[in-house]
């Protein structure tokens, strides 16, 4: 029977979803879409068919069985890669077991996903007579750095090895010489099936009886400091294990993979921008002061991040972000987001508009909300207007003097105790 | 026989006024428009006003004592970074700097820190440049990842040398325009810097804002800070080092009347705004004609 990789199930949040309305998506209660049929596309890909979710989040899950093993394969690994650059941390799942699997992951950005599987069986080439050691001997004609785990399994032994050498961390970092990752923590569980013995790894006392008490060795920290009657050394057991260097054994990888591309699309759902007033009438005398909200913008599938604003009456734009709050006077903080205060929507602005005889009647100011981790953006316009030209009351307003140019007549005046220039053509 | 002309309040139109020397200053002012037509600029500068007259096509007044500082409208600009060009590295939120090998770019590791000349598109997007002769472009093909490259490339693929900055508190972003959408330019677990920037608020997966060292100026600034200032120099016999120079010894603010001056000739309808004169008045005396020492 062949190895099998296929499709369990998917869970995703509803389209309507929105960030900061229905919460992180979570536990029992959230009403997650889970019907795989509602969930599913004809494709052209080699499946034929194409699964979908939304953003922020789409658990996929894929069912796997290890099929037939090799007689002489010692043990069987499984690496599922999601395709996931952006979750990248739980994007490769590793198996080391026989039995049958679930490879879930989360996916939050928006993308057409492709998910790989490689499914390699380690074949020991050649075996030597006599009993089985009980740990595995790395070949010496190999150096090839073997994963992580082994360095923790490894012993030291008393005969000279090359992987006696211990690795510091900063050789380990990333782009250092000996670089391991954690990633790489899984190697072929040699420990677990050697023929048919099983080995049990006690604190300091490697044995080979599985019968015998496994705790009938076992060690306390206590004792082993150095003042304790039975004190230990991490020197003392090497080469408690190490077999005799006539025993040698190779081990072959023989690999298989599953693939399956474009499997999976998730969907983002975009902000929807609102813009309103508050408390007042949309329309009145100039000057006219008006304070507007973008309260009313709705996160999709992601929180909103900028919101930039265009007043209309071309004064700069202000743009508001989380990330740095803008403190122009003209924003008003009003803290609607009690429990995210860096959210760009709760400050309003209050802006005054002042409607003169080359501006138009009305003024239409218009934000652009974007979304984080995608820049995608929504837009909403408010009408200001049409505002009246206010009744002049009870001004002083005197002419001075005037005087007869080439052009016309250019007036001096005095309006409010300032002065003032007209000119009337000719 | 003399034929009045009459013109309805409309038909006044307002005069602006401007000091343009050398580089234009605006006045602070507001237009005023109203109902019945009366159609005015208020210019701070002639708020409580002492006279005012038209003499030999000169329009002439005298204002009250200002603050220089009120009379012009302030324009200062910030041009921020991305909008000018610039040197700078860029750092993680992790601490660790950009850094290049091979063509390829990393947070952190055994490259060279990746050192990035900003220049501002006309589109407002810029590009990276790194040495003389190499881009920073991104590989559209998801995951997106970036390089550094020095080929010429055709019109229809300069894309993929444009980025979008966002610049604010220090902070710096930059996305760009994927096949699949805008992507930010951040590192996942192997760093190796791709377009995978995610962060939900206080969730930081793959974070995409950097902070910057700058090498250059991080903004430019332009403005017009205008005071009235008495300054006095040094000339004490002590002072044998600064007597010689224009070392300003003490200055105050002393605001004046101001005397400004326009000429008639050039208020016309297609004049958007007039240039006017301004002169300080009164020098260390008084109105009464006594000395006013240096306070």
């Amino acid at each position: 029977m062949s190895a099998t990789f296929d499709f369990l199930s998917i869970k995703t949040v509803p389209s309507t979803y929105s960030w900061d309305v229905d919460g992180l998506p979570r536990g029992t209660s959230f009403p997650f879409v889970t019907d795989s049929s509602l969930l599913s596309l004809t494709s052209t890909n080699s499946e034929g068919v194409e699964y979908f979710g939304y953003s922020p989040f789409v658990s996929l899950s894929l069912s796997s069985s290890v099929g037939s093993i090799s007689p002489s394969a010692v043990a069987v690994r499984r690496i599922t890669d999601f395709g996931d650059y952006y979750n990248s941390e739980s994007n490769i799942v590793v198996s080391p077991t026989l039995s049958n699997e679930a490879f879930c992951h989360n996916y939050i950005m928006p993308g057409l996903y492709s998910i790989k599987m490689t499914r390699t069986e380690f074949i020991l080439v050649e075996t030597q007579g006599g009993s089985v050691g009980c740990v595995y001997i790395q070949p010496l004609t190999d150096l090839e750095r073997f994963p992580l785990s082994w360095q923790w399994y490894n012993f030291l032994c008393k005969s000279p090895s090359p992987y006696n050498t211990p690795v510091t961390w900063s050789q380990s970092e990333f782009q250092q010489p000996e670089q391991l990752v954690w990633s790489e923590t899984y190697g072929p569980c040699y420990s677990l099936n050697v023929n048919t013995s099983q080995t049990s790894w006690t604190w300091n006392n490697v044995t080979c009886d599985l019968t015998a008490n496994p705790l009938a060795n076992t060690t306390t920290w206590d004792e082993t400091k150095c003042d304790a009657p039975l004190n230990m050394r991490w020197q003392q057991i090497s080469g408690s294990a190490c077999q005799p260097t006539n025993t040698q054994y190779t081990l072959s990888a023989n690999s298989q993979v599953f693939t399956k591309e474009l499997y999976l699309r998730v969907l983002e759902i975009p902000p929807k921008c609102y813009l309103s007033t508050v408390n007042a009438p949309t329309s009145g005398i100039s000057p006219y002061t008006v304070r507007l909200t973008p309260r009313y913008i709705r996160c999709g599938s992601f929180p909103i991040e900028k919101i930039v604003w265009d007043l209309g009456d071309g004064s700069p734009l202000l743009v508001q972000r989380r990330i740095t709050p803008n403190t122009d006077p003209k924003f008003v903080y009003t803290n609607v987001f009690v429990t995210d205060w860096k959210d760009p929507r709760n400050y309003d602005i209050v802006h005054t508009y002042n409607r003169t005889s080359r501006s138009q009647f009305s003024f239409y100011p218009s934000i652009t909300a974007y979304a984080s981790s995608t820049g995608t953006s929504d837009c909403a316009a408010i009408v200001i207007g049409p505002l009246r030209l206010p009744e002049f009351q009870n001004e002083a307003v005197g002419i001075l003097q005037n005087e007869l140019t080439d052009h016309g007549k250019v007036l001096v005046g005095e309006v409010s105790n300032s002065v003032a220039l007209w000119s009337i053509n000719k | 026989m003399v034929v009045p002309t009459f013109n309805s309040l409309s038909a006044l139109n307002p005069v602006k006024l401007t000091y343009k020397y050398a580089s234009e200053e605006k006045l602070a002012s507001e237009r005023y428009l109203f109902s019945n037509g009366i159609d005015y600029f208020q210019h701070n500068i002639f708020d409580n006003f002492k006279d005012a007259g038209l003499s030999k096509r000169n329009c002439l007044v005298l204002t009250d004592i200002k603050d220089l500082g009120t009379v012009f409208k302030n324009s200062s600009t910030n041009i921020e970074f991305g909008q000018i060009a610039g040197c700078v590295f860029l750092k993680h939120s992790n601490g660790k700097y950009l850094t290049t090998a091979n063509g390829q770019i990393f947070i952190g590791g055994v490259g060279s820190k990746l050192f990035l000349n900003v220049i501002p598109n006309s589109d407002g997007s810029v590009s990276l440049k790194y040495g003389k002769t190499r881009f920073v472009e991104f590989v559209d093909q998801y995951p997106y990842p970036l390089r550094t490259s020095e080929e010429t490339l055709i019109e229809e693929l300069q894309y993929i040398r444009k980025f979008y900055i966002d610049f604010a508190g220090g902070k710096l972003s930059l996305k760009v325009k994927t096949r699949e959408g805008f992507r930010f330019i951040s590192a996942g677990v192997d760093r190796i810097v791709r377009a995978v920037g995610l962060e939900l608020n206080e969730t930081k997966v793959n974070p995409y804002y950097f902070d910057v060292e700058f090498i250059t100026d991080s903004t430019l600034n332009h403005n017009f800070d205008p005071k009235t200032k008495q300054v006095q120099y040094f000339n004490d016999l002590d002072a044998s080092d600064t007597r010689k120079t224009l070392d300003v010894k003490r200055q105050s603010i002393k605001n004046t009347n101001l005397l400004v001056s326009c000429p008639t000739t050039l208020v016309n309808l297609s004049s958007n705004e007039v240039n006017v004169n301004i002169a300080l008045t009164k020098t260390n005396f008084t109105s009464f004609g006594t000395y006013n020492p240096f306070q």
